[in-house]
C-alpha cells in the first residue's frame, strides 16, 4: 500500500505501468537482459564499431574478460588512445596528455574512476546486496515520451546513480552517474538504445554519453562473445 | 516589385541593411530569427532543391547575405580570408586576406562571422586582425590588429566573437587586459573611440539593447584565468561611451550569445554543468541592478546559441535538442541524435543542422519534437549555424558552403 501511494505521489499513472517494488523492478530488469545464468556463460567479449567524439567517428575496439579486465582502443582528434584496467589499476596511452601520455601510464585520480567503472563485466545489480550496493525506487516518469521507472542505485565506494528503466521492456534507457573532466566531477548522462540479443543476453548497440561539454557516441557493429582474448592486452607495458 | 522590395533598405536597430538580409552572425537581430517569409512548409521526399555547393576552405565562420552576395571567412593555405560569393551560383567574387591561419586540432581557420553594413563589410581573423572592406569590391578600407594595437591576447580557440555594428561605430571584444577588453571603433576609419574593462578574449558575441531609453552593449566578459581553471566571466552592460553600467558574475563558461527577452530580461547559458540563467535588469535613479530569476541545468549551450520563441528557449543542451520553459527553466521536451547541432527560426519552422550535416525542418512547437523533413545536406563536422535570407538557406561545414532553396515555387 505504501509503495502504491508513493508511486502515485511520484507520478505513477495507472494503466501505464505496473506498480512494482524496487526488488521486483530489479528482478524484471535482470530477467530482461538475459538473466544471471546466461551472463555467467560469457567469459570474454570483443566489441567493435564506431566511436564518435568531437563530431567525428572512428573505429573502436573494446575487449572484456572476466573478472573485470577491460581495454578500450579508439581514436580521438588526431591520436590513437588506449584506456585499460588490469584488475588493479586503470592505465592509458593517451598522447592528448602530452609527451608523458605517449607511453603507458596510470590514469590519474579521480579520472581513473571512469575506466574502473567501465571495466565491470556484469550488470552491477546481479547480487547487488552481496556486493554492498543498495537500491531505492524513486518513482515513475516519462522519458522521451515513454514511461520509465527511476531507480536509485548506490554503488559501494562509488557514485549514486539514477537508472531510468523502460516500463515496458525493463531495459535501461538512461543512467545518470558521475563523469570527470580533467579530474573535476561532472554529472554524466549515459543513454542506451538499439538493444539486440547476443548469445542469449540483451546488449545495447547504441550508447551515448554526455557530460560537461563532452559528447561521445558508440555505434556498435559487432559484439563477439567467448572469443580468445589474450591477458596481455590488459597489462600495462613498463617499457 | 520583388527586386524593389529587396533593395529597399531599412534601418534595423542601428544597422543599415536590406529587408531580407542576414547581415551578421545570428541574423538581423543577432537572435537566430530570420526575416524571410513564405517558405516551404516541407520539402519532397527526395530532399530540398540545392542551388549550389562549393568548396571554400576550412573554417567555422558563419555566413552573411545581402543584396545577392554571400560572405563568409575561410582559410586557404597558411592564410585566412574574408570572401564574397555570388548568391545565385556560389562563385567567388573576391577575397581579402585577414591574417595568418589559426591552427587547431578541432579545425583550422576563422571562427568569427562577417558583418555587413551598408557598403561595408567587416571581418575578424582568428588572430585578432579586424578588417573593413568595401562590400562590393573587397577593397580594404582599414585594418586593426588587436594584439598589436590594443595588447589583445589570442584566446585558446582564437578570436571568435562577431563584432557589433551600431551606427557609426563597431563594438568589439578586443581582449586587452589593461582596460582594453572591449572597444568601440569608428567604423569608417578603424580609429579607437574608447576601450574599457580588464578582460581577456572570450568567445561570446555582444548584443545591443535599449533598456528604459538607454542603449547598452551587453557582453559576456572573460577575465584572466587561474592555472588549469576556466576563466571567470561576467554578464556586463556598457553605456555607449564605454562606462560599465552593471555586471554580474556568471558561473561556468559561456560561449553562446546572451539573448534579450522582452525588454528587460537576459538569458545566458554556460556550456557546462552550471547551465543557464534568466536575469532581470532593473534601474532605479540611474543605478542598475541585475537579478537572477532562475538557474537551470536543463540548457547547456556549448558553441551554438539558443532561440527564444513563444515564451520558450529552443537550443542544444550540449548534444540534446531541448525546449525549455522560459518562465521556469523547466524542460518541456528533448530530442537526441543530432549531436552538437544548431538551429535558426524562420516563420514557424526551425531549420536544424546536426553536427554532421543532417538538415531537419521541424515544427516550432512547444508540444513536442515534430520533424517535418530530414536530409543529409553536408558531410563531416558541421558546427556553423545555418543562415536564412532571401528565401534561401545557407549552410557550411568545415570545408564547403551550400545554398538551398526554401521558396515556394
Amino acid at each position: 500500500m505504501l509503495n502504491t501511494c508513493l508511486l502515485l505521489l511520484l507520478g505513477f499513472l495507472p494503466g501505464e505501468a505496473e506498480s512494482l517494488t524496487a526488488e521486483e523492478l530489479v528482478s524484471r530488469h535482470l530477467h530482461a537482459i538475459g538473466g544471471e545464468k546466461q551472463w555467467a556463460a560469457i567469459e570474454t567479449m570483443k566489441i567493435t564499431g564506431g566511436y564518435e567524439s568531437f563530431s567525428n567517428s572512428h573505429p573502436f575496439t573494446i575487449y572484456r574478460k572476466r573478472p573485470d579486465l577491460y581495454r578500450f582502443e579508439h581514436f580521438m582528434i588526431e591520436f590513437d588512445v588506449v584506456c585499460a584496467y588490469d584488475g588493479e589499476k586503470a592505465w592509458w596511452i593517451n598522447p592528448m596528455m602530452g609527451e608523458a601520455g605517449q607511453k603507458p601510464g596510470p590514469i590519474f585520480e579521480p579520472q581513473n574512476k571512469i575506466t574502473v567503472r567501465e571495466s565491470v563485466f556484469d550488470n552491477v545489480l546481479f547480487g547487488y546486496k552481496e556486493k554492498g550496493h543498495s537500491i531505492k525506487l524513486l518513482g515513475l516518469e516519462k522519458l522521451e515520451g515513454e514511461p520509465h521507472y527511476k531507480l536509485e542505485v548506490s554503488i559501494k565506494d562509488g557514485p549514486v546513480e539514477t537508472w531510468h528503466i523502460n516500463a515496458e521492456t525493463f531495459l535501461r534507457t538512461l543512467v545518470i552517474t558521475d563523469g570527470y573532466e580533467y579530474g573535476r566531477k561532472a554529472s554524466m548522462d549515459v543513454f542506451y538504445g538499439d538493444y539486440r540479443k547476443v548469445n542469449g543476453v540483451m546488449m545495447p548497440f547504441y550508447i551515448e554519453q554526455e557530460w560537461h561539454t563532452r559528447h561521445r557516441v558508440f555505434e556498435i557493429e559487432k559484439i563477439e562473445v567467448n572469443v580468445p582474448v589474450d591477458d596481455k592486452l590488459f597489462v600495462m607495458a613498463t617499457e | 516589385m520583388k527586386t524593389a522590395l529587396v533593395t529597399v533598405c531599412l534601418l534595423m536597430g542601428s544597422m543599415v541593411l536590406a529587408q531580407d538580409a542576414w547581415p551578421q552572425y545570428r541574423g538581423p537581430h543577432r537572435n537566430g530569427v530570420s526575416n524571410t517569409k513564405n517558405i516551404l512548409k516541407s520539402w519532397p521526399e527526395s530532399g530540398p532543391k540545392q542551388l549550389w555547393k562549393v568548396s571554400i576552405g576550412t573554417g567555422f565562420s558563419s555566413i552573411s547575405v545581402m543584396d545577392g552576395m554571400v560572405y563568409t571567412m575561410f582559410a586557404d593555405g597558411e592564410r585566412e580570408y574574408l570572401g564574397s560569393f555570388d548568391e545565385k551560383t556560389g562563385k567567388e567574387n573576391w577575397r581579402l586576406d585577414v591574417g595568418a591561419l589559426f591552427k587547431d586540432s578541432f579545425g583550422d581557420g576563422p571562427r568569427s562571422g562577417p558583418v555587413l553594413d551598408g557598403d561595408m563589410v567587416f571581418g575578424l581573423g582568428s588572430n585578432g586582425e579586424l578588417h573593413a572592406a568595401n562590400r562590393k569590391t573587397g577593397k580594404e578600407i582599414w585594418k586593426l590588429s588587436f594584439p598589436e594595437s590594443l595588447n589583445g591576447k589570442v584566446a585558446r580557440w582564437g578570436y571568435s566573437s562577431t563584432p557589433l555594428v551600431d551606427g557609426d561605430r563597431i563594438i568589439v571584444e578586443t581582449g586587452g587586459v589593461d582596460k582594453r577588453g572591449i572597444s568601440a571603433l569608428d567604423k569608417k576609419t578603424g580609429k579607437v573611440l574608447w576601450s574599457a574593462y580588464n578582460g581577456e578574449t572570450g568567445y561570446a558575441s555582444p548584443i545591443v539593447i535599449n533598456f528604459k531609453g538607454q542603449k547598452q552593449y551587453v557582453f559576456v566578459t572573460t577575465k584572466q584565468a587561474e592555472p588549469n581553471r576556466a576563466p571567470p566571466q561576467e554578464l556586463a552592460g556598457f553605456s555607449t561611451d564605454g562606462k560599465l553600467l552593471w555586471s554580474k558574475p556568471i558561473p561556468g563558461f559561456t560561449v553562446a550569445m546572451p539573448i534579450l527577452v522582452d525588454s528587460d530580461k537576459i538569458f545566458v547559458s554556460a556550456s557546462n554543468d552550471d547551465g543557464c540563467r534568466l536575469f532581470q535588469l532593473k534601474e532605479t535613479d540611474g543605478k542598475y541592478d541585475i537579478e537572477e530569476l532562475w538557474a537551470s541545468r536543463n540548457m547547456k549551450n556549448h558553441f551554438n546559441s539558443s532561440v527564444v520563441y513563444k515564451g520558450h528557449v529552443f537550443g542544444f543542451s550540449n548534444a540534446t535538442l531541448t525546449c525549455l520553459n522560459l518562465e521556469t527553466g523547466e524542460k518541456v521536451w528533448t530530442k537526441r541524435g543530432l549531436g552538437k547541432g544548431s538551429l535558426v527560426l524562420v516563420e514557424d519552422r526551425f531549420m536544424v543542422l546536426s553536427d554532421k550535416g543532417r538538415l531537419l525542418m521541424i515544427e516550432a512547437s512547444i508540444d513536442g519534437f515534430n520533424q517535418i523533413n530530414a536530409w543529409q545536406a553536408l558531410e563531416g563536422k558541421s558546427w556553423t549555424e545555418p543562415t536564412v535570407a532571401d528565401g534561401k538557406l545557407f549552410l557550411r561545414n568545415l570545408q564547403e558552403m551550400s545554398c538551398i532553396d526554401l521558396r515556394k515555387s
